[in-house]
């Protein structure tokens, strides 16, 4: 379904992260979108000059292998048992190379399922300057009239969508009415034509309290574009209460992972979920999101350090404990707890 | 599950020999029903009992108190139903099963008609001898916050509603029940199965006249 051409601006330094991308990680789902920011980069790759470079956006490569592998991926949570109508089991007998192929193409198909969904920036007004202005319509209509284009097989965001105001102004349509609009016309699978009460503040909390996360996630990803303010909204106000709640476990696993990750890092909130992570014996994981942490704020005293140092391990998480951490001695005494259950487990294994 | 099978065969037992067994099953009922249930239209003018004492699990006082001459139907509120739902004497009727679990249709042959009856309720008053389910028991009301009884109608395995031939419901609260199921969905209440949804990243950076931003009339 994803198109294959891909857009490069010409930026060398933009295709040559791509075409790493590429060799690198060909799990990834996305195509290998580059978007040549001014100045996109890795905090660690030039020390050496004065300016820090601006942090990269969501889809950069680096950040996006990261996240994927915070992210994980639990068989058992991706393919659980759904609440509908599903075919019973079919039972194939299969040899040792058939079965590890099974495996691969599950895999597989689990990482296409958790394609994370894109972080952008609010959507900026359509341009409301109108294309035509005929006065002498004035008074024959009560009412807005909305003309579209229904041709087929125009993508959603190139479909001209205008709308003739009752006093004789021609002007494109707003984003809310082009999103009604392509609903009506060309409906998809589970989204509303009007977006249900259930995206009220109050009734959300109604599901977060059920511990609903990811429904209610998965049910804005139908509802709205990753652009509307909407999206945005009902997001921040998941991780948000994620945060608050500490239920990073809900997430774990599932496509939104990322998204929570990149939010909370941008926000400097990663004290307790490197602390659940250390608790789940996620080292790994937890060094990932220091470093995560250092790309995305590359001016903070921790990623200075830590690219001075060359630190890696569970130094550097100490690093960003002694530096930037908010709850710097949360962290650390779950550093040490974790060191101390790996010794008793070494001396365990070595007695 | 052992609750649909034994509900399944006493069904197709009940199918060999309609009329006998509804009749005594009416009868099984009526002798277990005390004086505070609701009981049907005939049994009541019968016994001369009246319509209006409701049952209320925490004895509360209400404004049409007993003894009124007319038979029509009290009005329960929905917070009532929930409380109603959460008692001991629905738990003792019920006895953990759904709220249709005993109820038999009465009709000639061993087929029943492929369409419940229209409505129990004409005027304000049960007007048949063999309410629904949901009619037959005026605590029971259907409304999307109360989310317990909707739960009843509900295939705990797909996430469907029940075929109305196994719950016997009239058609007025089968749909009523399939337009509240739909608004508990709406506002969060119950859940549902979501379809996925697949991105084309680059779809949100092309630029296109017909969706021109502020910036770009520059």
């Amino acid at each position: 379904m994803a198109a294959s051409r891909t857009i490069l601006s010409g930026c060398k330094r933009c295709m040559r992260s791509w075409l790493e991308s590429r060799r690198f990680s060909p799990t990834l789902s996305s195509p290998g979108v580059r978007l040549c920011s001014s100045s996109s980069g890795e905090a660690g790759s030039d020390p050496s000059k004065p300016t820090l470079p601006t942090p990269p956006d969501f889809l950069d490569p680096a950040v996006q292998s990261i996240l994927v592998q915070l992210t994980g991926v639990d068989l058992e949570k991706v393919f659980h048992q759904v609440r509908a109508k599903v075919d019973p089991p079919t039972y194939k007998l299969m040899t040792e190379e058939q079965l590890k192929k099974a495996y691969d193409e599950t895999v597989q198909r689990a990482r296409e399922k958790l394609q994370m969904p894109p972080v952008l920036p609010e959507r900026a007004p359509i341009d409301p300057t109108p294309i035509a202005e005929n006065p002498e319509l004035q008074g024959l209509e009560t009412s807005n009239l909305v003309f579209t284009d229904i041709s087929q097989n125009i993508p959603d965001r190139e479909r001209f969508i205008v709308v003739r105001e009752p006093d004789g102004v021609l002007r494109r349509a707003t984003w809310e009415e082009r999103d009604r609009l392509l609903q009506v016309y060309f409906p998809k699978e589970g989204r509303r034509i009007r977006p249900p009460p259930l995206f009220n503040q109050d009734h959300m909390d109604i599901v977060l309290e059920a511990d609903r996360h990811v429904d209610l996630l998965d049910l804005c990803c139908i509802q709205f574009e990753p652009d509307s303010p909407d999206f945005i909204r009902i997001h921040q106000h998941v991780y948000e209460d994620v945060f608050h709640e500490k239920k990073y476990g809900l997430l774990r696993s599932t496509r939104h992972f990322g998204g929570l990750t990149w939010y909370l890092t941008q926000n400097r909130k990663v004290d307790d979920l490197l602390v659940d992570m250390l608790q789940l014996d996620l080292a790994d994981d937890a060094v990932q999101l220091v470093r995560l942490f250092c790309i995305l704020h590359p001016d903070s005293q921790s990623a200075a350090q830590i690219t001075r140092n060359n630190l890696q391990g569970l130094d550097s998480i100490k690093t960003f404990a002694q530096y930037d951490a908010v709850k710097s001695g949360v962290v650390e005494l779950a550093v040490q707890a974790y060191q101390a259950a790996q010794a008793g487990t070494e001396q365990a294994d070595t007695s | 599950m052992a609750a649909p099978i034994r509900f399944v065969a006493t069904q197709l037992s009940r199918r060999v020999y309609p009329l006998w067994q509804a009749v005594s099953h009416q009868r099984k009922l009526a002798t277990q029903l005390q004086a505070r249930w609701n009981t049907s239209v005939y049994l009541q003018q019968a016994q001369g009992l009246s319509r209006t004492s409701v049952v209320r699990c925490e004895a509360e006082e209400d404004a049409e108190g007993g003894g009124s001459e007319e038979s029509e139907l009290p009005v329960v509120t929905w917070e009532e139903s929930v409380s109603y739902l959460r008692s001991s004497e629905f738990a003792e009727r019920y006895r953990g099963k759904e709220v249709w679990w005993d109820y038999v249709r009465n009709h000639k042959g061993s087929v029943p008609p492929q369409k419940t009856r229209k409505t129990c309720i004409r005027a304000r008053r049960i007007s048949t001898g063999n309410p629904c389910p949901i009619c037959r028991d005026q605590n029971l009301v259907v409304d999307y916050r109360n989310v317990e009884l909707l739960q009843h109608f509900i295939c705990p395995h797909t996430g469907e509603m029940e075929n109305v031939l196994r719950t016997g419901v009239c058609q007025k609260k089968h749909k009523l029940l399939i337009k509240e199921i739909e608004k508990a969905k709406d506002h969060g209440l119950l859940p549902f199965a979501v379809p996925h949804k697949e991105y084309d990243y680059e779809e949100y950076f092309r630029k296109h006249p017909a969706t021109a931003t502020d910036t770009k009339t520059g």
